[in-house]
């Protein structure tokens, strides 16, 4: 097999310009003047695709995933490295960048196939098939504005997956239309991976990085944690953990972290077990484990301890924020442990009095903003006397049962019925847990285990 | 294989020419797409493109013709107005194309950062453009010349001499399309230049002894002003284009739109990073 991409100590520093101009000079003007600051977003990534692989990109957000991407598309510069691709490429950065609303669907389809690099005769050629896999015949004459945006992505998807290039590129496209043309779409890829192209795709979908990758990249703040086995990949990277353990670090060629090699250390003393159940469970699809994984599971997960976070103020012409203050039991903090009393105080001023107002605290999860719990002073039954002035609102919270993860705390002041806002914090807070139990809250349970004689059993009817 | 640490490829003038034709079915598509879009939904459409620069000349020519003449060679309004109108396409022509130049590429991020786009073809795009609105223009202004005063044979000379001045605009489009990504001022400033130089062109007058010394040195460095004079001559006057001038010139703004396109390449790698 042939290699497809190479890619060699690839670093991307974002040069943040304090004004265009700054750009030019440096291009244009002799000599190494450095006129700006830099945002590291990629540093010394390696790693090689071969011929005919399809290699998931999983990250969170800000890791660096899209800016590797547009390098390799591309469309960005590398600052330091080597980056060889090889043959066609075919990048799908943005569904349909390029549509003209006002344009009907087949005048759309020629443009933007031949600015993916298509021919006006190949256009032609691959037309029907094109309109065929968007399932759109019937309006393929109307104006792109009267889509909807399922049509519109369909068709943008339907011919960039018809360039037919060697190297296709794809960044969280897979969230085009609805399921069934989410499985058309990777059957497709399938089908392209068949023919020998390769295919490079971002994703947070653990099943496309499981199911349809061969190998799988992991960045974290632009550094690659791991480069390895899709599905071992996967199953670290959705756990949540912040690093892959040190036995499946070292045994991906692509750099490997210090955090991981720690986690390794204290692998030996803990419990395999109860860990290994918690992954089994977690990642019941991919059974298939080896020994290297179970052995480094193990590696209980720590906590990267956070430098405290900024909380984030929303004021109003009604109401702005004076004081806020997140306690623990060891005073002011952002980190707390599973159990820890909390307390919020939080001094608003009013700038009009509100006879009516309401005061609420919430969590959510950060990676979904998904609300895990909300409630205000009077859906509790408290009564909130008519607020003007500088306010103290303190919320106090004797025992917080989150386990191991971030969270973000929300407090407002709204109006009686909690639809106008007048102020806000957010607040991002840690919260670590020794033990070994797995999910987003602690939850009390009495064990009991009692031997029974076979007669005494009660069975239900 | 290529090598994408240097996005920046061959520039020679052959690879220059070479990469505009591998993408000339794009930039045909553009170009239609630039004509047509603009007008879609609306009744009369692509003739808007006519309608404006022929209510435009109405207007000159009863202010320039009528309330205060400005060209005492014209025997009759008709007369005068084509005169006008033969500076005024002309004319349009470069304020067209330069017109957006310095907005090209910073209106168009996704081009520059979502797609793998072939960005120095829009330049051409945007002087292709001008150049068709010139030849719509050029058909009503032929129509009137029949009608009123005769063609001559000359006429011929016209796609040989106007060629020069949509390489130099094209030239011109990519430097300044380059360096506003980086120059955010350059557009309005462009935008001033223009204005001006509408009225720094025998557009209204011609560049006869009744012009002041000092201005005429001043139309005389716009670039528009002998393709105006010249265009007067082959379409109105019948009297040939001089040879040696026409040779020079295309040598200069070839070597100017080459200039033009090298810089753009020059300064494309840094595209990304201030879109």
């Amino acid at each position: 097999m042939s290699l497809a991409v190479e890619v060699r100590g690839l670093t991307k520093a974002y040069p943040l310009y304090q004004r265009p101009v700054h750009r030019l000079l440096e291009l244009v003007l002799p000599g190494k003047r450095k006129m700006h600051d830099e945002f590291w977003a990629l540093r010394g990534i390696d790693f090689e695709v071969q011929r005919g692989e399809c290699v998931g990109i999983v990250g969170k957000n800000g890791s660096g995933k899209s800016t590797l991407l547009q390098i390799l598309a591309g469309t960005l510069a590398p600052t330091a490295g080597s980056v060889h691709v090889h043959g066609k490429v075919a990048a799908l950065l943005e569904l349909g960048a390029g549509f003209d609303p006002e344009f009907t669907g087949r005048e759309n389809v020629f443009n933007y196939g031949m600015t993916l690099g298509m021919a006006r005769r190949e256009v032609e050629e691959r037309f029907d098939r094109i309109v065929a896999f968007s399932e759109i015949e019937d309006f393929i004459d109307q104006p792109v504005k009267t889509y909807s945006s399922g049509m519109f992505m369909r068709l943008a998807f339907s011919v960039a997956i018809h360039v037919e290039p060697e190297l296709i590129i794809v960044d969280e496209a897979l969230s085009v239309g609805d399921f069934k043309f989410q499985q058309k779409c990777l059957d497709r890829f399938h089908e392209l991976k068949a023919e020998g192209r390769t295919i490079l795709v971002v994703s947070h979908s653990i099943g496309v990085i499981q199911n349809y990758c061969d190998r799988a990249l992991w960045l974290r703040r632009g550094e690659a944690v791991a480069y390895d086995v899709a599905e071992r990949v996967a199953r670290y990277y959705f756990n949540d953990y912040d690093s892959m353990p040190a036995a499946l670090a070292s045994a991906a060629h692509a750099g490997s972290t210090d955090a991981g090699a720690a986690h390794a250390e204290d692998a030996t003393a803990k419990s395999v077990d109860s860990v290994a159940h918690d992954v089994v469970v977690a990642t019941a699809g991919a059974a298939a484990a080896d020994a290297a994984v179970d052995a480094a599971v193990d590696a209980a997960p720590t906590v990267t301890e956070p430098e405290g976070f900024q909380a984030e103020f929303e004021d109003s012409e009604v109401a702005r924020t004076v004081r806020f203050v997140v306690e623990g039991p060891r005073g002011a903090a952002t980190s707390f442990e599973t159990n820890d009393a909390l307390t919020v105080t939080w001094d608003v001023e009013l700038l009009r009095p509100l006879p009516n107002a309401n005061y609420g605290i919430c969590f959510e999860s950060t990676d979904s903003g998904r609300p895990l719990f909300a409630t205000s002073a009077r859906n509790d039954g408290v009564h909130v006397p008519p607020l003007d002035g500088r306010v103290r609102l303190r919320f106090t919270l004797p025992r917080v049962t989150f386990l191991r993860g971030r969270y973000l705390l929300r407090v407002t002041v709204t109006n009686e019925r909690g639809i106008t806002m007048y102020a806000r914090v957010n607040q991002v807070v840690a919260f670590d847990h020794p033990g070994l139990d797995w999910g987003i809250v602690r939850l009390d349970v009495e064990y009991e285990a009692q031997a029974l004689r076979v007669d005494t059993i009660e069975t239900t009817p | 294989m290529h090598r994408m640490q240097t996005p920046a490829a061959a520039t020679s003038p052959l690879a220059v020419v070479q990469r505009l034709a591998r993408r000339w079915d794009l930039t045909l598509d553009l170009i239609h797409r630039e004509l047509v879009g603009r007008y879609k939904g609306s009744i009369l459409g692509v003739f808007w493109s006519l309608i404006q620069p022929l209510f435009l000349l109405a207007i000159y020519t009863v202010v320039f013709g009528v309330v205060m003449p400005m060209n005492a060679n014209a025997p009759s309004i008709a007369d005068f107005a084509i005169f006008l109108f033969t500076g005024m396409i002309t004319w349009n022509l470069v304020s067209e194309s330069l017109g957006g130049a310095a907005k090209l590429i910073v209106n168009r991020p996704t081009f520059v950062k979502k797609v793998v786009f072939p960005l120095e073809i829009l330049a051409v795009v945007q002087v292709g453009v001008a150049v068709v609105h010139f030849f719509f223009a050029l058909a009503v202004l032929l129509l009137a010349i029949v009608i009123f005063q005769g063609l001559h044979v000359t006429i011929l000379w016209l796609p040989i001499v106007m060629a020069p001045l949509a390489i130099f605009c094209l030239g011109l489009t990519w430097l300044l399309a380059a360096l506003g990504v980086y120059l955010r001022d350059l557009s309005e400033t462009v935008g001033i230049v223009l204005m001006a130089g509408m009225f720094v062109a025998p557009v209204f007058y011609p560049l006869d002894g009744n012009l002041p010394e000092i201005f005429r040195a001043f139309v005389y460095c716009n670039p528009a002003t002998w393709f105006i004079v010249q265009m007067r001559h082959i379409l109105i006057d019948g009297v040939a284009p001089p040879l040696a001038s026409l040779a020079i010139l295309y040598c200069v703004t070839l070597l100017c739109a080459w200039g033009g396109f090298a810089f753009f390449e020059r300064a494309r790698p840094g595209f990304g990073d201030v879109t």
